[in-house]
């Protein structure tokens, strides 16, 4: 057994204490107090993992205890002992949250065996803990991809709102990341450590929706040959994303327009109200007041929704992020695939300029394809033009020619040049090598000349720790 | 006979606790002999434990049956408020802090068993858990009830009587949170029994403290 573990053993009785200490202590950090008053003091200043409760104690009884501890939810892991074996006070201490209610005297290996089950059973909630810790953290507001100034407006109002509850509406065209927002708002919330889970409400058959968002009971239709416990139901504390949202029926617009107002509702085919209290990220790549014009949306609904909303610019307004995402993506496939692929500058150039129809999500799958399907190890303008006109013969690209006559020059000219390009590139490979002209030039297979005369053309001043 | 067997239920199920803690300290210290074989800190450690509760559970049913070879002492003309003075002043500075006697002008007097008294005194208020109680204040005062006769309420303040019923509440080790003993009561049952007064709880149990009626 793990000797980090803290146990706190609370009796009055002094050979009790002397036993348990005896017994836990070549494994454990064991505390002991004899006091009921003393005992939610110290598990608050010590941390214990596990208490040994006798009920029958000075000051503040077991039961009392063990109530406080179940109102405060403060995290212990009780386990009664006492010299009673009253059936009504083992059912009391049980529903208290107790692991476990033993009677005097007890087994001493018995005793070891129910100690290692708990410490079992705290190792798997460390190792959950750890894993939510983990996919919490690739969707912290720091690590989503976004240095451009119209997606750091969106997380300065996402950080102002992210703990009051408000509905968020994400809109934005297909592939601009909106579930990643959503996910971003779940585990940079308050809500973090309850489920996160999403409904694209496109994709469910319309007579399952209903089923699928609010639960059903057993029997409710053909087909329900078990209670189904809903989405609503089962991220309540968390989150629910509702993506594609203007796909959803009238009928049960008017179900999720009730859910939203009383915080409650009841199962398919079922009468007991189930109340929540859901977190609502919805997200759609129509015009929602479009369809309200048209009576295909429900206005209520849409107000309700509405509260904060958040447009998601397509891939192209928002060009800075492009090299953010094509290093993002490059260095989660080499490690996915074992490769060590990379695209040079012309070709970043390239890709960085691009129309993407299809947005981050297009992004990704072309870099994704390059990882795997290259067979050199950089990767220049021309297989990349080739991998997105075998794509999309008919999509836009920068081209060679006017961009104009092409019709792919984006209004209002913010096209990025070579020359920024270039620069913005060499600025982030020498952070990389940690700014040594050597290590850069190796890698970027040019001279150090080369890029010293870089450095002066752009007039970049290297100050060993950061660039100017 | 209900009432009587709920009575005779409670005490044994308080006495079987008593005795059922120290036991378990005797069994669990045999059993991890076994467990950790070998160890002479471990030998020297049991035979400690194993004597010392094998004396406790003596000591508990000792002082269970201590209380029947009580034996009533001399009676005398006593002035009831001044011997309640007499015994507060003689409390320690803190917790004489916390107790308050009110005396009827003219004081009363009576004829009693004083050690029964100060007896009585000394398990209501001296072996209470001042200690653990620390909000807790007593107010004693005279009473005298619709037969003429004298009697001493002892009304407590900043403590829970929850859970105390007036057929059981005496019974031993039915209260811990308020004496540490857990025979203080009964003792006390036992010394007005001896002398032919009344011992119970204040109002039914409806305030927070017991009586006597001499």
């Amino acid at each position: 057994m793990d000797e980090e573990y803290k146990i706190l053993v609370a009796d009055d009785e002094a050979g009790i204490r002397d036993l348990l200490r005896d017994l836990l202590s070549g494994s454990f950090n064991v505390d002991t107090v004899e006091r009921g008053d003393e005992v939610l003091d110290r598990i608050a200043r010590d941390r214990h993992d596990i208490l040994i409760l006798d009920l029958q104690l000075p000051g503040m009884n077991g039961i009392d205890v063990l109530r406080v501890i179940s109102e405060k939810k403060v995290r212990v892991v009780v386990v009664v002992i006492t010299a009673s074996n009253n059936v009504e006070t083992a059912i009391t201490a049980m529903k208290l949250g107790a692991y476990d209610y033993i009677v005097k005297p007890f087994d001493a290996e018995k005793f070891l065996v129910i100690v290692k089950n708990i410490v079992e059973r705290l190792e798997l909630e460390r190792e959950v803990d750890t894993l939510r810790e983990q996919v919490g953290e690739k969707f912290r507001f720091v690590n989503v991809i976004g240095k451009s100034q119209a997606m750091l407006k969106i997380f300065s109002t996402l950080e102002r709102v992210i703990d009051t509850d408000s509905t968020i509406l994400i809109s934005g065209d297909s592939g601009t990341g909106k579930e990643i927002i959503a996910k971003a708002v779940h585990y940079n919330s308050n809500r973090k450590q309850y489920p996160f889970r999403s409904l694209d409400c496109s994709t469910i058959p319309r007579d399952l929706i209903g089923s699928e968002l609010f639960g059903h009971e057993k029997g409710a239709f053909t087909g329900a040959v078990s209670r189904k416990i809903g989405k609503f139901e089962v991220s309540s504390k968390g989150t629910l994303f509702l993506d594609e949202i203007g796909n959803l029926s009238i009928d049960m617009q008017a179900k999720l327009l009730r859910v939203l107002q009383e915080k409650e509702f009841e199962r398919v085919g079922g009468n007991q109200i189930i109340k929540v209290n859901t977190r609502i990220v919805a997200a759609t790549n129509r015009d929602l007041r479009e369809l309200v014009k048209q009576n295909r949306f429900r206005e209520d609904l849409y107000y309700r929704l509405n509260v904060v909303p958040v447009y998601l610019p397509l891939l192209k307004e928002r060009k800075e992020d492009i090299p953010l995402f094509i290093d993002h993506f490059l260095k989660k496939y080499n490690t996915e695939f074992g490769r060590s692929l990379n695209i040079d500058i012309k070709a970043r150039m390239f890709l960085t300029n691009y129309q993407w129809p299809g947005n981050v999500r297009q992004l990704e799958n072309v870099i994704k394809r390059l990882v795997l399907l290259s067979t050199e190890k950089v990767v220049g303008p021309d297989q990349v033009k080739a991998l997105l006109e075998f794509e999309d013969p008919a999509a836009p690209g920068p081209g060679d020619g006017d961009l104009e006559a092409q019709g792919t020059l984006p209004a209002g000219g913010d096209i990025v040049s070579m020359d920024e390009m270039e620069k913005a590139y060499l600025e982030r490979a020498l952070e990389h090598f940690d700014f040594n002209i050597s290590s850069t030039a190796k890698a970027l297979k040019i001279s150090r000349k080369t890029i010293h005369n870089k450095l002066k053309r752009y007039g970049i001043v290297i100050h060993k720790t950061t660039v100017v | 006979m209900e009432g009587e067997y709920l009575i005779i239920e409670r005490l044994v199920r308080n006495i079987s606790h008593e005795i059922k803690n120290p036991l378990t300290a005797i069994k669990g210290y045999a059993q991890l002999l076994g467990l950790k074989p070998g160890d002479p800190e471990l030998v020297e450690k049991t035979r400690k434990m194993v004597v010392e509760n094998a004396d406790l559970i003596d000591e508990r049913l000792h002082a269970l049956y201590a209380v029947f070879e009580l034996t009533p002492g001399e009676k005398a003309d006593i002035d009831i408020a001044g011997t309640v003075g007499e015994f507060v002043r003689s409390l320690d500075d803190d917790i004489m802090a916390r107790v308050s006697h009110i005396n009827p002008p003219g004081g009363v007097n009576a004829v009693l068993e004083r050690r029964g008294i100060l007896r009585a005194l000394h398990l209501l208020v001296g072996r209470f858990d001042w200690k653990g109680n620390g909000g807790a204040s007593l107010t004693i005062s005279l009473r005298e009830t619709e037969e003429g006769k004298p009697g001493l309420d002892f009304e407590f303040f900043g403590v829970s009587f929850e859970g105390m019923k007036g057929e059981t509440f005496f019974l031993p080790y039915s209260e811990k949170k308020l004496y540490r003993g857990g025979t203080e009561l009964f003792e006390v049952f036992a010394t007005a029994r001896m002398n032919g007064w009344r011992f119970g709880l204040l109002d039914g149990g409806a305030r927070r403290g017991f009586y006597l009626v001499f």
